[in-house]
């Protein structure tokens, strides 16, 4: 990790110089697909932590994204909050969901925590679409952007600093945790639980903060998500996503930062690479009403690919290349 | 009494989907979570062959045997690579396939919403079952073919060489493999008999009530019926379906109507909170995981 | 009198780094019973594992030499394969299916024993093992340690092998129930002209059961010959029979120590 190489120090120099080019350069809707990637990379961190480090299976992401969208919407439309009210409050709600989330996991593993976060998921849209049918919003909640001394946060060039910094300021978190005494636990956890317990290390606890820390970076990207579209609506939260969220670090490589970021760039530029595709293809007329068919087949296509023939992810390629040039 | 014969007629429609979840967990400890995709499939199965054929005593055959066919290849095409890796991947990569078959659903066949019993020329009536008590004619074929499919599963599990080795894959793949049993053989089968069960339940239901991709949510809320049965016992499979499928209707009639699909899910947690390995599950199974 | 097995050079490592196996050789001729001795973690069982192609399926590997079943190469074959080629093996633990009757865990063997040959060897089994004929109905799970392991020779029986694999015969159970065992074994192996090779703690039992025994430590063979040959060999008897004065000690160190006394 902490290696630098001048290859490296290259190619980060030229990444973060592009990432300070790119508004002055894209254009609306790229900027629009980078935001989506920025906030893609926020949730796909989170889920990194909890299940590439600590090893715990969740299908509840979709839920605790919905969560905090939720939650800045409700709090926006009920008592008019501001957005600095309603992110520090939708993490909250991860972090106590994180609990509860986290709770089946002390007693289940495998497929049994996989499937209780699952009903989790299903629970939490339920809530929400109560909510909105309850309160007549039934095609969603509109929130206002956020205002900030006078400026208000409406276009995508304006929210890409915004976003960009505290996609930084997660992925910066997220390796120092990992660095940290909790992220040494996470890693006994991961690999063996009754080791872990026998070397002293509090296996619930350990279990249960990974599920905290997460499902509250989970919801604030939620909320972040919500004042982004100044929309939210429970169908924007389907199964699917929990689906794209997992994939995004199956492709981006299990157990790795940069893992995440590279999945949830590949995830969310995808449906809109099959599009353009699609569009060059002479009989697009008929296609364009299956265009969301072709992104899940593509989309379950390289998930299968990804897990039968390289397990490592994007990551993994990389780390190939990497070794073949024998600079490790 | 109207709601004794629907709670029937909706237990029978979870029991007939989830002893698929239960066969090939049972038998490989695989959590199939594609199990809804493929009842789709065989339900547009039988919308192709009705495509071909107007005589529903053809297409429904030849259908079934397609579903059974694809089981097979399921797993010997895919799942077979999975063999030794994760609960995570396996389960993930069922996953992958649920959105793959979905995509290539509306590929090939339309979101749109279509009625396979009209090529094939079946309507359905209403019968008169219990006093004071209606279900359609379709609905009722749905309950009788749920006895006959547990009833020769049972049999087949208990009486039959290749069922006997079914269950002795199940508990000790390694001594099974020992004892001369191709396990790829029997995964390959019980993949195979699975996606047929789930087949005939797509078809009835679509025979029924049409067909789109909402189907795929009634295969995901037989799920918890499986689970709450317990994930390894038939017999679970079928009580975790009454459950179910009676919380469901007494819910929806007393309560909202708009938990219809969170019913299963809420009776799942409670279930995973007081007794995750379900009413008739193995204990064990939960620590195997 | 020919050959049946050859185990040449064989090395086996669990997990890519710890090697288990260092260049095993032996071999067995048709018809014979034969012993492997050795203290715990010698690598007997692994051995075993390795001939019965179970090795695969525990993160183990074969990754030198060779494995030879009348004349085919076995090592590296997925384990039916290898039950096909006539080979079975009675594990030390998990050796029968708990939730199946005692006549279901006949049942289930699939082989080259089809139709009357398989009806054939289950009638055998209950002649042989009578206890067995009068628990048909009873479930696996519930049977007393002895009865599992004559329900497991019974099944590898049904599998109608030429070479069977016991891994620890006599582990656990009664003297008396031994006893019984052993002599239907040897009486089992001339009905239908077995060959077997066994793992056993206890050196007194493979004596008695065997011809000829292998004695293992440190992942390879040290010693061979018959066993009366081995049975008089004076570091063998204080190595396993516990009958010299030096109490249970390493072959090799016993053999050491004999030669520095014999040298002096």
């Amino acid at each position: 990790m902490s290696d630098l190489s001048p290859m490296r120090v290259v190619t980060a120099l030229i990444a973060i110089a592009a990432l300070i080019a790119l508004p002055f350069l894209a254009s609306g809707a790229t900027l629009d697909i980078a935001n989506q990637i920025l906030l893609a990379t926020i949730g796909a961190i989170a889920l990194m932590l909890l299940t590439g480090f600590a090893g715990q299976i969740s299908l509840g992401h979709a839920g605790l994204l919905a969560a905090g969208a939720f939650t800045a919407g409700i709090l926006a439309q009920e008592i008019a909050a501001p957005f600095w009210i309603g992110i520090p409050a939708a993490a909250l709600t991860g972090a106590l969901l994180g609990v509860i989330f986290g709770l089946p996991s002390l007693r289940l593993r495998g497929i049994y925590l996989a499937v209780s976060t699952l009903a989790l998921h299903f629970l939490v849209v339920y809530v929400g679409g109560e909510y909105e049918t309850r309160r007549g919003f039934s095609t969603g909640i509109l929130i206002d952007p956020p205002v900030v001394f006078g400026f208000e946060f409406w276009d995508p060039v304006a929210w890409y600093p915004v976003l960009l910094f505290v996609a930084v300021i997660v992925w910066l978190l997220a390796r120092n945790l990992l660095r940290s005494r909790t992220g040494r636990a996470w890693a006994a956890i991961h690999d063996t639980e009754p080791v872990a317990a026998a070397l002293g290390i509090n296996v619930a606890r350990t279990k249960l903060w990974a599920f905290v820390i997460s499902s509250a970076i989970t919801a604030m990207a939620g909320a972040l998500f919500a004042y982004y579209r100044g929309f939210v609506s429970i169908e924007a939260f389907s199964l699917f996503v929990t689906i794209q969220y997992v994939a995004m670090i199956i492709i981006g490589g299990m157990g790795s930062l940069l893992g995440a970021v590279l999945g949830a760039a590949f995830v969310t530029v995808l449906p809109h690479a099959i599009e353009a595709a699609s569009a060059l293809l002479p009989s697009s007329g008929g296609l364009a009403g299956s265009i969301f068919a072709m992104n899940y087949a593509a989309f379950g296509l390289i998930m299968i690919a990804f897990l039968v023939f390289e397990p490592g992810g994007l990551v993994g390629i990389l780390r190939r290349i990497g070794g073949k040039r024998g600079t490790r | 009494m109207q709601l004794v014969a629907n709670i029937i007629v909706l237990s029978a429609i979870y029991a007939l989907i989830s002893c698929g979840y239960v066969l090939i967990y049972r038998v490989s400890r695989v959590l199939n979570l594609a199990h809804g995709e493929l009842m789709m499939v065989g339900a547009y199965l039988l919308l192709m062959t009705a495509s071909f054929t107007s005589n529903p005593m053809v297409a429904i055959p030849v259908a079934a045997v397609l579903s059974l066919t694809m089981g097979a290849l399921v797993y010997l095409l895919l799942m077979r690579r999975m063999t030794g890796e994760s609960v995570l991947a396996a389960i993930l990569t069922t996953i992958a396939l649920g959105i793959l078959l979905r995509g290539l659903i509306v590929i090939f066949f339309s979101a749109a919403h279509q009625y396979p019993a009209v090529p094939l020329g079946i309507h359905s009536s209403s019968v008169q079952v219990l006093p004071g008590a209606r279900i359609s004619s379709l609905s009722l074929i749905l309950v009788v073919v749920t006895a006959l499919v547990y009833a020769s599963l049972f049999a087949f599990l208990r009486l039959s060489r290749w069922g006997l080795r079914m269950q002795a894959a199940g508990q000790n793949p390694l001594l099974a493999a020992q004892r001369g049993i191709n396990l790829h053989a029997i995964y390959a089968m019980v993949w195979a008999i699975s996606m047929f069960t789930g087949s005939v339940a797509g078809m009835l239901i679509s025979l029924d009530a049409g067909l789109d991709q909402t189907l795929i949510m009634i295969g995901l809320k037989a799920f918890p019926a499986a689970l709450v049965g317990g994930l390894d016992s038939l017999l679970g499979a079928l009580i975790g379906s009454l459950i179910v499928a009676a919380a469901e209707v007494l819910l929806i009639q007393y309560v909202n109507p708009l938990l219809a699909d969170v019913v299963p899910f809420l009776i799942l947690i409670v279930m995973l909170v007081v007794r995750p390995w379900g009413l008739f599950g193995t204990r064990e199974a939960l620590d195997r995981v | 009198m020919s050959t049946l097995l050859t185990v040449k050079n064989l090395h086996v490592s669990y997990q890519r780094a710890i090697t288990a196996l260092t260049g095993v050789s032996l071999s067995v001729d048709a018809g014979q019973i034969v012993a492997i001795l050795g203290a715990n973690g010698a690598g007997k069982t692994t051995t075993l594992r390795a001939i019965s192609g179970f090795i695969g399926l525990d993160n183990a590997r074969v990754t030198q030499g060779s494995i030879r079943f009348d004349g085919t190469e076995l090592a590296r074959r997925p384990p039916y394969q290898i039950t096909r080629q006539g080979i079975a093996l009675v594990p030390e633990r998990d050796k029968v299916f708990p939730n199946l009757s005692v006549h279901e865990n006949l049942e289930v063997v699939s082989s080259r024993s089809a139709g009357a040959e398989r009806a054939r060897l289950q009638d055998l089994v209950y002649t042989h093992f009578p206890r067995l004929a009068a628990l048909k109905k009873r479930e696996a799970g519930l049977l007393s340690g002895g009865e599992r392991q004559m329900l497991a020779l019974g099944s590898a029986i049904v599998c109608a092998p030429r070479l069977m694999l016991i891994d620890e015969l006599s582990l656990g159970l009664a003297p008396v129930i031994v006893e019984e065992i052993v002599e239907h074994l040897k009486s089992i192996r001339t009905d239908l002209g077995l060959t077997i090779l066994l793992v056993e703690q206890s050196a007194a039992v493979a004596f008695r059961l065997a011809e000829h025994a292998f004695v293992m430590e440190h992942g390879e063979v040290v010693l061979s010959g018959s066993s009366a040959e081995l049975e008089s060999n004076d570091a063998v008897r204080n190595a396993y029979l516990g009958t010299g004065s030096e109490g249970r000690r390493s072959y090799r160190d016993l053999a050491m120590a004999r030669d520095k006394e014999l040298k002096a």
